[in-house]
């Protein structure tokens, strides 16, 4: 599990769909995101009923099931491994938990450790239905990521905090991922609540697309998680390596921010 | 069910962090009012006065004479708006008003919750929307302008199926953006706890009436109650009151499409497992990878690739008897009963007549409830397409 997250500060973590459009896309991509500076990296496996995710996550998760309707799990830590093997960085799942449960939840987290995954968020999965999975996380030392919303109340929030490894996923308004107008006005009070609970870091995600968003979510917390941005992104380029080479432009110039 | 909303390992609350608050709030909402008098006195005189309830329990003579024993036919398709969905709608309406929600989102497959969720919206002056997939707004363009003649807002849902999966994962999306100020009535015993219980609990009147009736006419318990199964709101409905009589056998039947043998079916409790979908943990059908297959029934309403967690725990208790109808079957039930009894089942309910029309899990002289769950009367363009009458 990623143990040196703690130090990190402006964080910048890229979410991609694992297989949109292929698998040795998404391997390049990955590693190229991690050349250019990017922290930790989010890999999507494809569902056919992604409930949380807006329009353009969804359009390509089902790019994705279109291409190769066998992509799931164990092509997903395929790809791990061979980047593990160049890339020191943690890598984490964003996984539906019906696709957990379909694999079962112990040979889950078996497999993830055995590949090196560092850690899964499981967006459907509450804490309080979250039991069997703590126990398999713990024992096979990967971790599991829990989302936090400005509407959690701190009764659960103080469980949610103790579980959440390596980090805490703050939403940053209500709504599904992609574009938004605004985000939530008391994310700053959210952020030092988790802290009071726990020295974790706090990354927040959906909707954050341009550099001035960034920008706040890194004087707000410590790390930035973008995804509906760079899947449009990837989508408008004419090739392959462009859409690798203005992917590493934008987090070259998201760091270059977070540091001024 | 526990508090987290577990029935056996089914149920729990399988939703994105943003509603879990909401729900929470639901559920302590409804439990305190569901002890209140004023609030049961409320939805008692509703239930009554608007809908029309008790509804009758129908002796089916004719049908009774060609199968050899003996059907009552519970009419929740003379409800005000044509089936059981009012009881719910108005149920969940009373909730939402108690919780100072300003907004109502529903999803709905054959239109009958979405027309019973508009009417509700209209009684009490709400603002509504009303999630439908393409598909179904084609098959079920009666209830769709009866919707909006209601004043409902409906949004046709054009991704995947384009039935009631989709137009249920838009109904959540639209609560993840809205859950501040708006209410989302689910139509079925499906969904994340609170929703199962509470929405069994709304249709429980159905049981507890045919109960009161039958032993009444008949001064015994029946032997069977019948109900077709979609997400199982009308099953549940009627069957919550027999639970706990064992003599009682409780048949669910659910849509077998082209045939349980292909891959063309809504029938999640005989062929699916269990799986995740929609906030509950309940049998399901998906793909070994963990993909949620496409379900196939010729009834919007019980096109859907999942089915309640109470109904999946009462399976695995093996308090249920799970049959199936094919589309065939349903069609051949509706004409059937159509003509022997004067009365037109929705598609839905025509798999059950199929069923028992078919069935050898009665014997002579055994007193069998159907629930009716609808009337047939959104489905003519399909009937009409299918059934030809000289």
């Amino acid at each position: 599990m990623a143990k040196n997250l703690l130090k990190n500060k402006n964080m910048i973590i890229p979410y991609f769909t694992l297989g949109d459009p292929s698998l040795e896309f998404t391997e390049k991509l990955i590693k190229g995101s991690f050349e250019a500076g990017a922290d930790l990296i989010e890999i999507g496996i494809p569902f056919s009923d992604p409930v949380a995710d807006g329009p353009v996550i969804q359009a390509s998760h089902q790019r994705a099931l279109a291409k190769d309707p066998e992509i799931g799990i164990e092509k997903g830590l395929e790809v791990v491994r061979r980047v593990k093997k160049e890339h020191d960085k943690p890598i984490l799942f964003m996984v539906a938990a019906n696709i957990v449960y379909a694999y079962g939840i112990k040979n889950f987290f078996k497999d993830c450790s055995l590949s090196g995954l560092d850690s899964c968020i499981i967006p459907d999965l509450c804490i309080e239905d979250a039991e069997e999975y703590l126990k398999y996380s713990k024992f096979f030392k990967v971790g599991i990521v829990f989302l936090v919303s400005h509407l959690t109340k701190e009764n659960r929030l103080k469980k949610i905090v103790k579980n959440s490894s390596p980090f805490v996923y703050l939403i940053s308004s209500t709504g599904i991922t992609g574009e938004r107008d605004s985000f939530a006005n008391n994310l700053n009070e959210i952020v030092n609540n988790i802290k009071a609970i726990k020295d974790i870091p706090v990354c927040i995600g959906f909707g954050v697309r341009e550099k001035k968003h960034v920008d706040f979510v890194h004087s707000v917390g410590d790390g930035a998680i973008v995804g509906s941005y760079f899947s449009e992104l990837i989508k408008e380029q004419k090739s392959e390596s462009e859409a690798i080479s203005i992917i590493q432009r934008k987090i070259k110039s998201f760091k270059a921010i977070a540091i001024s | 069910m526990n508090k987290n909303g577990h029935f056996g390992i089914f149920g729990g609350r399988y939703v994105p962090e943003t509603l879990f608050s909401a729900l929470d709030d639901l559920y302590k909402t409804y439990i305190k009012l569901k002890k209140t008098p004023s609030f049961r006195k409320e939805f008692n005189k509703l239930l009554k006065d608007y809908v029309g309830r008790p509804t009758p329990l129908t002796y089916a003579k004719r049908l009774s004479n060609e199968l050899g024993f003996e059907v009552y036919l519970k009419r929740e398709d003379l409800n005000h708006t044509g089936s059981h969905k009012i009881n719910n709608a108005l149920g969940q309406l009373l909730v939402a008003k108690h919780m100072g929600k300003s907004r109502i989102i529903a999803e709905t497959g054959a239109g009958q919750h979405g027309v019973a969720t508009a009417t509700a919206c209209a009684l009490f002056g709400y603002e509504c929307v009303i999630y439908m997939g393409s598909e179904d707004v084609k098959r079920q363009q009666l209830n769709v302008y009866r919707m909006k003649l209601l004043g409902a807002t409906v949004v046709s849902v054009d991704a995947g199926s384009k039935t009631l999966k989709e137009a249920t994962t838009e109904a959540i999306r639209d609560w993840l953006k809205n859950v501040e100020n708006t209410h989302y009535i689910i139509g079925s015993v499906v969904g994340p706890h609170p929703y199962p219980s509470m929405v069994r609990e709304f249709q429980s009147i159905i049981g507890v009436e045919a109960k009161k009736q039958i032993l009444k006419e008949r001064g015994r318990l029946p032997d069977g109650v019948v109900a077709c199964v979609g997400g199982g709101s009308n099953a549940m409905g009627v069957f919550s009151a027999f639970v706990k009589d064992v003599s009682v056998k409780l048949v669910a039947v659910e849509g077998s499409g082209l045939g349980l043998d292909t891959s063309e079916h809504a029938a999640p409790l005989s062929k699916g497992r269990p799986g995740i979908l929609h906030g509950a943990l309940s049998y399901l059908l998906y793909s070994d990878l963990g993909q949620i297959e496409l379900a196939h029934s010729i009834s919007a309403g019980l096109d859907y690739p999942g089915v309640g967690p109470e109904l999946s725990y009462l399976k695995d208790e093996e308090r249920l008897t799970v049959r199936a109808a094919t589309d065939e079957t349903a069609l051949i039930g509706c004409k059937w009963v159509s003509q022997l009894e004067g009365v037109i089942p929705a598609l839905e309910t025509s798999h059950a007549f199929g069923y028992l029309k078919e069935t050898k899990d009665f014997k002579r002289d055994d007193i069998v409830i159907l629930n009716v769950s609808g009337r047939g009367d959104k489905d003519m363009s399909t009937l009409q397409n299918r059934i030809e009458l000289d």
